[in-house]
C-alpha cells in the first residue's frame, strides 16, 4: 500500500519538472512578447514621424514645380519684351533722325526767306514751320533718349539667373523628397517586420500558455491525489511552517476499524531521518533509533482528545536524526512516524509488531532571506532613485537585485502578465538587474535595518534585457539572494519582494 | 591538523571554482548587454546622420528659397521700371507723332504757298521751291517712320506689361514658399512644419544619440569591473592551488 504514495511521488516529481521547465517557457514567451510588442510600439511612433515628414516635404513639391513653371514661361516673356524694346528703341531712332533732317531742312528753308525778306505771308508760315518742327525735334530727341533707356532696363532683368534658381529649388525639394521616401520605405518595412515578430510571438504565447495551464491542472490532480493517499494511507503526516529554528509536524492517530474507532497506539515516536536514506529506512531502524533515544519528538494520545490527531512544533535547537547526527540546516529530511501498539490491541490481533509510517515529504530548514518590505519600494521621480528597506540578521550576505517588470500597459488591471516567482528572478542574469547600493544600522544584537537605493539609467534594462522605455510601467521588484559561500549557501532560501502589493511606476527619464 | 588544513583548503578552491563560475556567467550576460547597447549605439548614430543630412538638404532649400525671393523681388523692380518707361514711351510717342503730323502738314502748306507764289514772284528762288519740296518728302518720310516707331513702342509696352505681371506671380509664389517651410501644409494649423520637424527629428535624434552612448558607456565600465573580478577570483584560485600542491607534495615526502 505504501508503495503508492512512493510511485505517486515520483510522478509528482515528474510532473512538476515539466511544470516548472512550462512556467519558464511561458515567461520567456511572454517576455519575447512584450518585448516584440514595444518594439512594433516604437516601430510606429517612428513611421508616424516619418511619415508627417514625408508628407510635408511632399506637399511643396507642386509649389516649387509652378515657380519653375512660371519662371520659365516669364524667361520667354521677358526675353520678347526685351527684344521689342530693343526693336522699338532702334524704330525711334530712325524716326527720330528723319525728325531732325527735316528740321534742318526747313531750319535752311527759314534762313532763305528771312534773309530774302519775301512778302509776308511765306516769312509768317516759314517762321511757325521752322518753330514747329524745332519742337517736334526736340521731343523727337527725348522720345530717343527714353527708347534707349527702355532698352537699358530690358537688359538688366536677371531673368536667367531666377530661372536657375528656380530650377535649383526644385531639384534640392526632390532630392529631399526622394530621400525622405527612401527613408519612410525602410522604416514601413521595419515597422512591417515588427508586426510580423509580434504575431509570431503572440502564437508562442498562446502555445507556452496551453502548455503552462496542461502541466498546472497535471500537477494540480497528482498533488490532490498524493494529499488523498497521504491522509488515506499515511497518518495523514504533513511537515508545515518550516523555518530555521522549528517545525511542526502533524499526523492523524490509529483508529480500530470497529467499535466507533478507539485509539489503538498507547505512544507515536517521531524519527528525523536524512531524506537520502528514507527508502531504506525500516521498523528495524526505527526501534534502533528509540531504543537509542535518537527520537525528535514523543506523543502519548488521550482517549479524550476529540480531534484524535496531534500537532507538535519542534524546536531544531539541539536536535539529532535517527543516526545520531545533529540536524543541518541546509540538508534535506524527511520524517517518519512510529506508533506502538497498546499491548490490548496487540493481543487482539495477535501480532506484537509496531507501526512505522511512510515518509513525509522532504523538507530542509533553512534561513529565509527578508524580502524588501513592499511598501518601501519607491521611486523618487526626480532623481529616479530606487529605495527600499528591511530587516535582516546583521551577519548575512545578501545581495539585493532590483529588476524592472515591464507590465502590459494594455492589460486592464495593469497587472503583470507573465509568471514571475522567486526561482525565476533566481535566473534572471547579470546585465538585467541592478545591484543595490545599501547602508545597514545595527538596531538590536542579531538584527540591522537595512536601507537599499539604486539608481535608474540609461543602463538599465528591464528583466528581459531591454532598455526601460518612456512611458511604459514598470513593476519594481527586489530579490534578496545570498551570496554566502558554496558550503553554508544552501542554508539560507532567497526570498522576492511581494509582487501585488508593490507600487508600479511609469517610467520617465530624467531632465 | 594537517588534514584539517588541507579539507579547509579543499573547501575554499570549491568555493574559489563557484565564485568563477558565477563571474563568468556574470561577464558573458554583460558582454550580451554591451554588444546589445553597442547595436542600439550604431542604430541611434546612423538616425542621428540622417536627421543631419535630412537637414542639410531642407537648408540648402531655404538658401534656394531665399535666394529666389531676392532674385523675384529684384526683378519685379526691375520690370516695374521697365513697364513704366515703356508706358512714358508710349505717351511721349504719340505726341510726337501729334506734333509731326502738325508741323508736317504746315510744310507741306508752306511748299503749295511758295509754288504758287513763284508764279506771280519771279523773285522767288528756285532753290527755295526745291528745298521746300525735297522737305515735303522728308516729312512724308518721317511720318511713315514715326508711324512704324510708334507700332512698335505699342507692341512692346503689353509685353513689358505681361512679363512684369509674370515675375510678380513668381514673386508671390517664392514668398509663399518661404512662407510654407516654415509653416504646415496640413489642415490643422497646430502641426508643426518642415522647419521645424527637420529641427526636431534632429534634436531627438542627436539626444538619444548622447544618452545612448552614455548607457553605453556606462555598460561597458562594468562589464570591464566584472572581467576584473573574474581575473582577481582566478589569480585567487590559482594561489590557492599552488597551496594545495605544496601541501600534497610535502604530504608525499
Amino acid at each position: 500500500m505504501i508503495d503508492i504514495l512512493s510511485t505517486q511521488e515520483s510522478e509528482l516529481a515528474i510532473q512538476s519538472s515539466s511544470n516548472q521547465a512550462a512556467q519558464l517557457a511561458l515567461y520567456y514567451a511572454q517576455g519575447s512578447q512584450l518585448n516584440a510588442e514595444s518594439k512594433r510600439d516604437l516601430a510606429q511612433v517612428s513611421y508616424g514621424s516619418k511619415e508627417r515628414l514625408f508628407n510635408e516635404a511632399d506637399s511643396l513639391k507642386e509649389l516649387v514645380s509652378n515657380i519653375l513653371t512660371s519662371a520659365n514661361q516669364g524667361k520667354a516673356l521677358v526675353e520678347n519684351a526685351m527684344s521689342l524694346s530693343a526693336t522699338t528703341a532702334a524704330n525711334v531712332q530712325i524716326a527720330s533722325n528723319a525728325i531732325m533732317k527735316l528740321a534742318s531742312d526747313i531750319g535752311s528753308v527759314f534762313s532763305m526767306v528771312n534773309a530774302a525778306d519775301f512778302n509776308s505771308e511765306i516769312y509768317e508760315m516759314a517762321n511757325e514751320c521752322n518753330a514747329l518742327i524745332s519742337k517736334t525735334a526736340y521731343l523727337a530727341e527725348s522720345a530717343s533718349q527714353i527708347s534707349m533707356e527702355l532698352t537699358l532696363l530690358a537688359a538688366e532683368v536677371d531673368i536667367p539667373t531666377l530661372n536657375s534658381t528656380a530650377e535649383k529649388t526644385n531639384v534640392s525639394i526632390k532630392d529631399l523628397v526622394s530621400v525622405l521616401n527612401d527613408q519612410l520605405a525602410t522604416v514601413k518595412e521595419h515597422l512591417n517586420s515588427t508586426c510580423e515578430a509580434l504575431k509570431n510571438t503572440n502564437a508562442g504565447e498562446s502555445q507556452a500558455n496551453e502548455t503552462f495551464k496542461l502541466t498546472s491542472a497535471n500537477r494540480k490532480a497528482l498533488e490532490n491525489s498524493l494529499i488523498l493517499a497521504n491522509e488515506k494511507l499515511n497518518l495523514n503526516l504533513e511537515v508545515k511552517n518550516q523555518s530555521f529554528k522549528s517545525f511542526t509536524v502533524s499526523f492523524d492517530y490509529l483508529k480500530e476499524p470497529f467499535e466507533g474507532g478507539k485509539g489503538i497506539a498507547k505512544n507515536y515516536y517521531i524519527l528525523l531521518v536524512k531524506n537520502s536514506e528514507r527508502l531504506i529506512f525500516t521498523i528495524a531502524d526505527a526501534e534502533q533509533a528509540i531504543l537509542n533515544q535518537k527520537v525528535i519528538g514523543e506523543v502519548v494520545p488521550s482517549e479524550t482528545d476529540p480531534q484524535q490527531s496531534a500537532s507538535i512544533t519542534i524546536n531544531a535547537k539541539d536536535l539529532i536524526d535517527s543516526d545520531g547526527d545533529p540536524i543541518q540546516l541546509g540538508q534535506a529530511y524527511a520524517i517518519f512516524v512510529l506508533a506502538a501498539y497498546t499491548s490490548d490491541y496487540k493481543k487482539a490481533i495477535n501480532n506484537y509488531n509496531d507501526y512505522l509510517s511512510a515518509p513525509s515529504q522532504p523538507f530542509s530548514l533553512s534561513h529565509t532571506l527578508q524580502h524588501a518590505e513592499s511598501e518601501s519600494i519607491k521611486l523618487n521621480k526626480t532623481t529616479n532613485t530606487l529605495s527600499f528597506g528591511l530587516i535582516e540578521n546583521t551577519d548575512f550576505k545578501v545581495e539585493y537585485r532590483c529588476m524592472y517588470l515591464l507590465i502590459d500597459s494594455n492589460g486592464k488591471d495593469g497587472s503583470l502578465t507573465f509568471p514571475f516567482s522567486t526561482s525565476i528572478a533566481e535566473q534572471v542574469n547579470a546585465g538585467c538587474y541592478d545591484v543595490a547600493h545599501i547602508v545597514k544600522k545595527k538596531i538590536n544584537e542579531e538584527e540591522s535595518s537595512i536601507v537599499g537605493t539604486t539608481q535608474i539609467t540609461g543602463a538599465t534594462t528591464d528583466n528581459f534585457g531591454n532598455p526601460l522605455i518612456e512611458g511604459k510601467t514598470y513593476l519594481p521588484v527586489v530579490l534578496s539572494f545570498c551570496t554566502e559561500k558554496l558550503t553554508v549557501v544552501n542554508q539560507f532560501t532567497n526570498s522576492l519582494s511581494a509582487l501585488r502589493l508593490t507600487a508600479p511606476f511609469i517610467f520617465q527619464t530624467t531632465k | 591538523m594537517q588534514a584539517d588544513k588541507s579539507e579547509s583548503l579543499q573547501i575554499e578552491i570549491l568555493d574559489a571554482k563557484e565564485k568563477i563560475t558565477r563571474l563568468q556567467a556574470d561577464v558573458v550576460s554583460l558582454t550580451q548587454k554591451y554588444e546589445a547597447f553597442n547595436t542600439l549605439l550604431e542604430k541611434a548614430k546612423c538616425e542621428k546622420e540622417e536627421a543631419q543630412s535630412n537637414q542639410e538638404l531642407f537648408e540648402q532649400i531655404v538658401r534656394n528659397s531665399h535666394e529666389l525671393r531676392v532674385l523675384s523681388s529684384n526683378c519685379i523692380s526691375q520690370e516695374i521700371a521697365m513697364h513704366s518707361k515703356s508706358q512714358a514711351l508710349a505717351g511721349e510717342t504719340n505726341d510726337l507723332l501729334n506734333h509731326l503730323t502738325y508741323s508736317a502738314n504746315k510744310i507741306n502748306r508752306l511748299a503749295i504757298l511758295v509754288t504758287r507764289k513763284k508764279h506771280s514772284n519771279p523773285l522767288i528762288s528756285s532753290e527755295l521751291v526745291s528745298m521746300l519740296s525735297e522737305s515735303s518728302t522728308d516729312a512724308n518720310n518721317a511720318m511713315a517712320l514715326s508711324i512704324t516707331a510708334c507700332k512698335s513702342v505699342f507692341t512692346a509696352e503689353p509685353a513689358c506689361s505681361v512679363s512684369k505681371s509674370t515675375l510678380g506671380l513668381i514673386n508671390q509664389q517664392s514668398n509663399s514658399l518661404s512662407q510654407q517651410l516654415v509653416s504646415s501644409q496640413a489642415d490643422n494649423n497646430d502641426f508643426d512644419g518642415l522647419s521645424k520637424l527637420i529641427d526636431k527629428a534632429l534634436n531627438s535624434t542627436t539626444s538619444i544619440y548622447e544618452k545612448q552612448a552614455k548607457s553605453t558607456q556606462e555598460v561597458e565600465i562594468k562589464l570591464s569591473d566584472k572581467k576584473t573580478d573574474l581575473e582577481k577570483a582566478e589569480l585567487e584560485l590559482e594561489s590557492l592551488q599552488g597551496e594545495w600542491e605544496a601541501i600534497k607534495a610535502a604530504e608525499g615526502i
